[in-house]
């Protein structure tokens, strides 16, 4: 993987969720990456180890319209990464509305590699309030911990499905 | 002259370990007979299978659920590539075969012996209590669940809960990246040791790469042994066959190692099915909190109409993903994670595909919904987003190309059902995968017979839904083991019967 295509994921993964993001007058309240906290470039180079190789292919694919999305979406000769977060964000929506199948189908790829980076980061999953607390369990969870249950009998069922 | 790695014998080598293979296995080994599993994945232990999606799916899913079919509009084949095969990574949800399908079989395939009745509910009752098959009791259902049965309650829909093989589920909403208290019955944790137990081996990260052939028949098989971590090859390695070699290796693999092995032509790849399917998020004002209960835990079957409704509870990287925007939109909806519930469509499709040994040694896979079965997925998607509002959520997020990115309102999900929507609107995935190395009486029709014997080729067999001759409209896991076993038991019998 050459320097560019580093650069060029860092710049386009973060783009989804940039750290620090201005919040654009919006009250609610938003899970933002800290500065260093994620590590786009490490969930880049899993999927592509990972995924097959026409994935590969595709991923390069889908950064590289991601990267020079400013010259051929909007004309500007800019280099991706130096658009502030808001630009950055509003170019990669339209590319995951681009009326292409393979463009949005392969920005939506990024931006799942862009999720698992982001919740490899322990301390944004966190925040994110996804996971249920060990130490305050929902009430169900509380109650399935004290019970085991049983195998019962099958009850009959729709369809074709378990009768005895 | 080959330096092999590893070399070895048994009486019966099998390839793969999911729902087939380590079916055949657990019959064999159990009727006393020498079998070998070889599986080209890793054996993961509940330590081995890390929460996060990134070590999580890189380990245990073929090519991180990125191998997909072919074309302009590509759909993922989600598959599991480890002991215990895509069972490991599955709800393992249980259905039997439903009747129209059986007698369907019969009637128009001739496998009237294999899906025989009597013997099929025997069978049945066996692998149900071998594997700890029981109803999803309320306790575990968690809020995603039980949103969807009130939302079926409200619009007097036919739900249920799923019947699964995890009777001691605690609601860990683990089972794609394993369950981590090991209540799931999946194959790595029920038929691979138990055979194991009764005298089989298991041979991990073994890539197979052909079946040897000899006079007319199968004498074994050869491949690469790979490095559990980089999947690098290590060497080769060569396992001699005695009585039979038995091939699991799942849809897709299947035909490209017949083809791989000489055994090409009439129908080896041909007549791929499946039952693609997609997910509806919605935001509802009260927590949902998906991390707990069954991951899949409530269904609304639909067979009548093509399709069946699932809950379907993802680990936050995939229900991030499916969150509509980017940039400071989509944080303001990542910040309420704990607030969304999601559901899923399998749709039973009439499409056929094919799947056959590309120019580099891989799969390529074709398949292209019909506009049938694009109808049905939108009449699908349209009731879902109505059982979003009856439930209480304010937010419906279809996910459909030319459809609004949020529905607030009721009546728009009713529009739904008369949008004009076209194949490319729709982001398929697909598991539940069938065919490519037909069962049946007739030689022309099939690629196997009904004993799953490859026609043709002594001592061979393909036992692993490759050989169902259509889809069923259900989940597969408990026909694919009903059908493996009975024909094992007999193969296990004759070999005996015949020593």
């Amino acid at each position: 993987m050459i320097g560019l295509e580093r650069r060029w994921a860092k710049d386009v993964l973060s783009g989804f969720a940039a750290a620090g993001d201005s919040d654009q007058g919006d009250p609610r309240p938003r899970l933002v990456p800290q500065p260093g906290e994620v590590n786009f470039l490490e969930a880049y180079e899993g999927m592509i180890h990972n995924g097959t190789f026409l994935s590969g292919i595709g991923m390069r694919v889908a950064l590289t319209f991601a990267a020079l999305s400013p010259l051929w979406l909007t004309g500007r000769p800019t280099r991706f990464g130096s658009l502030p977060g808001d630009e950055r964000a509003a170019l990669l929506d339209r590319l995951l509305h681009h009326p292409v199948f393979l463009v949005a189908e392969l920005t939506l790829l990024l931006k799942l590699c862009a999720c698992m980076a982001l919740f490899r980061s322990a301390g944004l999953r966190a925040r994110s309030k996804y996971d249920v607390s060990e130490g305050d369990p929902s009430p169900e969870a509380a109650e399935t911990g004290s019970t085991r249950p049983e195998a019962n009998r099958l009850p009959v069922l729709h369809e074709g499905q378990v009768t005895r | 002259m080959t330096a092999w790695l590893l070399e070895d014998s048994a009486d019966y080598v099998i390839v793969g370990t999911g729902a087939g293979g380590a079916t055949a296995a657990r019959v064999l080994a159990a009727a006393g007979h020498d079998v070998l599993m070889v599986e080209e994945g890793p054996r993961l232990g509940p330590e081995d299978r890390p929460r996060d999606l990134l070590r999580g799916m890189g380990r245990a899913v073929r090519g991180m659920g990125t191998q997909a079919t072919l074309g302009k509009t590509p759909i993922p084949l989600i598959q599991g590539r480890l002991v215990g095969g895509s069972t490991a990574i599955n709800s393992g949800i249980i259905w039997r075969m439903p009747d129209d399908v059986r007698r369907q079989w019969t009637d128009e395939h001739g496998l009237g012996w294999l899906v025989d009745e009597p013997e099929m509910e025997r069978i049945y009752d066996v692998i149900e209590e071998e594997l700890e098959v029981t109803k999803t009791p309320e306790a575990v259902f968690g809020g995603n669940s039980r949103k969807m049965a009130e939302a079926c309650e409200s619009l007097d829909l036919p739900g249920q809960a799923m019947v699964r093989n995890a009777a001691r589920c605690v609601g860990s909403s683990n089972c794609l990246q394993g369950c981590t208290t090991g209540a799931r019955m999946s194959m790595d944790n029920s038929y691979v040791p138990r055979a194991i137990r009764d005298g089989a081996r298991l041979h991990p990260l073994l890539r197979v790469k052909r079946v040897l052939r000899s006079g007319g028949r199968a004498t074994g098989i050869e491949g690469d042994v790979v490095e559990k971590g980089t999947r690098r090859r290590q060497g080769r390695f060569r396992i001699h066959a005695r009585k039979a070699v038995i091939v699991s290796a799942g849809v897709v693999h299947t035909p490209v190692l017949l083809e791989a092995s000489g055994i090409r032509g009439g129908l080896v790849g041909e007549r791929f099915q499946a039952h693609p399917g997609l997910a509806v998020v919605a935001r509802f004002d009260e927590p949902i909190n998906m991390s707990f209960g069954a991951t899949q835990g409530y269904e609304v079957p639909q067979r009548s109409r093509g399709f069946k409704l699932e809950t379907l509870a993802l680990p936050p990287e995939m229900l991030a993903a499916r969150l509509p925007g980017t940039g400071a939109r989509w944080q303001a909806r990542l910040a309420e994670l704990d607030h969304y519930a999601q559901w899923c469509v399998q749709v039973r499709m009439e499409a056929k595909g094919s799947i056959h040994r590309s120019f580099g040694g891989g799969p390529a896979a074709r398949f292209e919904p019909t506009a049938r079965d694009v109808g049905v997925t939108q009449e699908a998607v349209a009731l879902l987003c109505q059982m979003f509002f009856a439930a209480g959520a304010k937010e419906v997020y279809p996910g459909v190309g030319h459809l609004p990115e949020v529905i607030t309102d009721p009546k728009m999900a009713d529009a739904i059902y008369d949008a004009k929507l076209t194949r490319p609107d729709f982001h398929f995935v697909a598991s539940h995968l069938f065919g490519t190395a037909a069962a049946g009486k007739n030689h022309r029709l099939s690629v196997v017979g009904e004993d799953l014997a490859v026609h043709g080729i002594d001592g061979l067999y393909v036992m692993d839904a490759s050989v169902f001759p259509t889809n069923m409209g259900v989940n597969p896991q408990h026909s694919i083991m009903t059908v493996v076993y009975r024909a094992t038991e007999r193969l296990a019998n004759a070999r005996r019967v015949a020593a």
